[in-house]
């Protein structure tokens, strides 16, 4: 595993909408909806803005007021949740 | 297995079709987001479309239709015969920018976007009953897209009307929206349709189709009517009716919104017109016990 953790984005078949604080995600190739609560939300939106999770921990802290260890616990967890279900795919390096 | 293996005998593109039409027979059908134009058709297959749409059914004036189809004729031997004993049938789409293909039994089509919604269906089908379902696959499909083009969602749903109003009660195959049409008719509502109705914006409406399930045909005194609620129908063991979270319906909506939330150049659409029906209607889940009694629960809340 690289110790640098890479920006992502979503993969080409992936479509996201947030709605109120909410957001789903659809993945088109498998024909699956996901729904996802207002952390997991903001998670995959900081994603989509290209942020790699070492910022999204920061960002999150701030906005939640959360202990930054905590959340580069379970951040680190739901990116890669989210890579296997095939959402995100790493950014490729040009 | 390529596009249209499973229909085709062999490979055929856009180019390779034939532009020969079936007839000099042309026709409109005027539902949602249309009328839709259909030219070329032979005389038997204007005549099971006339019959099968009726009221809606009108010889064409002028070129002004929206949506404009032509029939084309290819030969019984480009299709494949096919055992359909235990055999689910889905139809090959392949999804393009620009347009998008069907292959299925008995026919190849193409619809473009781009000026307007155009399409073209190759058949070898005269006879009433296989044209009849290339035909009805076609049309879905493409009041579908048209729908969607003019704002709105065609929805696998339910639709009652009471009292100028209508509840849309969606929901998996399974979930119940024939039985509860079936009880809604009988204590007095007016069923749209069980199966597939048209919502559309300004101000939103849900639209009568000739598209209905299992309960079939049934008479309404109006083709449209405002929306009163969204209803995710799920079956369990007491009626309630609950709220429902906005990315929870967002994500209902979009598995009942067919053929367009598998599309991947115009989902972005859907999404857009589900989002803003979101913003024009409350939407909840139905708990439904299979039994009349979720009727009140619909009356209550309106």
């Amino acid at each position: 595993m690289s110790a640098i953790s890479p920006p992502f984005r979503l993969c080409a078949d992936i479509r996201y909408r947030q709605i109120a604080d909410e957001g789903i995600v659809l993945r088109q190739q498998a024909g699956e909806v996901l729904v996802l609560n207002e952390v997991g939300a903001r998670v995959v939106a900081l994603l989509d803005e290209g942020l790699a999770p070492p910022g999204i921990v920061a960002r999150l802290a701030a906005e939640f007021d959360a202990d930054p260890g905590r959340l580069a616990i379970d951040v680190a967890g739901f990116v890669a949740e989210l890579r296997a279900a095939g959402v995100i795919e790493e950014e490729a390096c040009s | 297995m390529a596009f249209g293996d499973a229909y085709l005998t062999y490979s055929l593109t856009g180019g390779d079709l034939p532009a020969e039409l079936w007839g000099s027979e042309t026709l409109a059908i005027n539902l949602a987001g249309g009328p839709y134009r259909f030219s070329g058709l032979a005389p038997v297959q204007a005549g099971w479309v006339q019959a099968r749409f009726q009221s809606l059914c009108d010889a064409i004036s002028g070129a002004s239709a929206p949506v404009f189809t032509t029939i084309h004729r290819l030969s019984e031997s480009a299709f494949r015969e096919i055992d359909t004993r235990g055999w689910e049938y889905t139809f090959d789409r392949n999804y393009y920018p620009g347009c998008l293909r069907l292959a299925g039994w008995g026919f190849v089509a193409e619809i473009r976007f781009e000026p307007g919604l155009r399409g073209r269906l190759w058949t070898c089908r005269t006879d009433s009953e296989r044209f009849a379902g290339v035909f009805e696959n076609f049309f879905r499909i493409l009041v579908a897209y048209r729908v969607m083009q003019s704002g709105g969602v065609l929805l696998h749903s339910a639709a009652f009307a009471r009292d100028g109003q209508a509840q849309v009660v969606f929901g998996r195959s399974g979930a119940g929206k024939s039985t509860s049409s079936r009880f809604a008719l009988n204590a007095g509502w007016e069923v749209l349709s069980d199966d597939m109705n048209a919502l559309l914006p300004d101000p939103w409406q849900v639209e009568k189709l000739p598209f209905a399930g299992d309960l079939g045909q049934t008479p309404s005194r109006s083709r449209t009517y405002p929306i009163a609620g969204l209803r995710w129908l799920q079956q369990a063991a007491t009626h309630a009716v609950r709220p429902m979270p906005g990315a929870l319906a967002l994500a209902r909506l979009l598995v009942c919104a067919p053929v367009v939330n598998e599309d991947p150049f115009r989902v972005d659409g859907l999404l857009h017109n589900l989002t803003n029906l979101l913003g024009h209607a409350s939407a909840e889940t139905l708990d439904f016990a299979r039994d009349p009694g979720f009727l009140s629960l619909l009356e209550t809340d309106r």
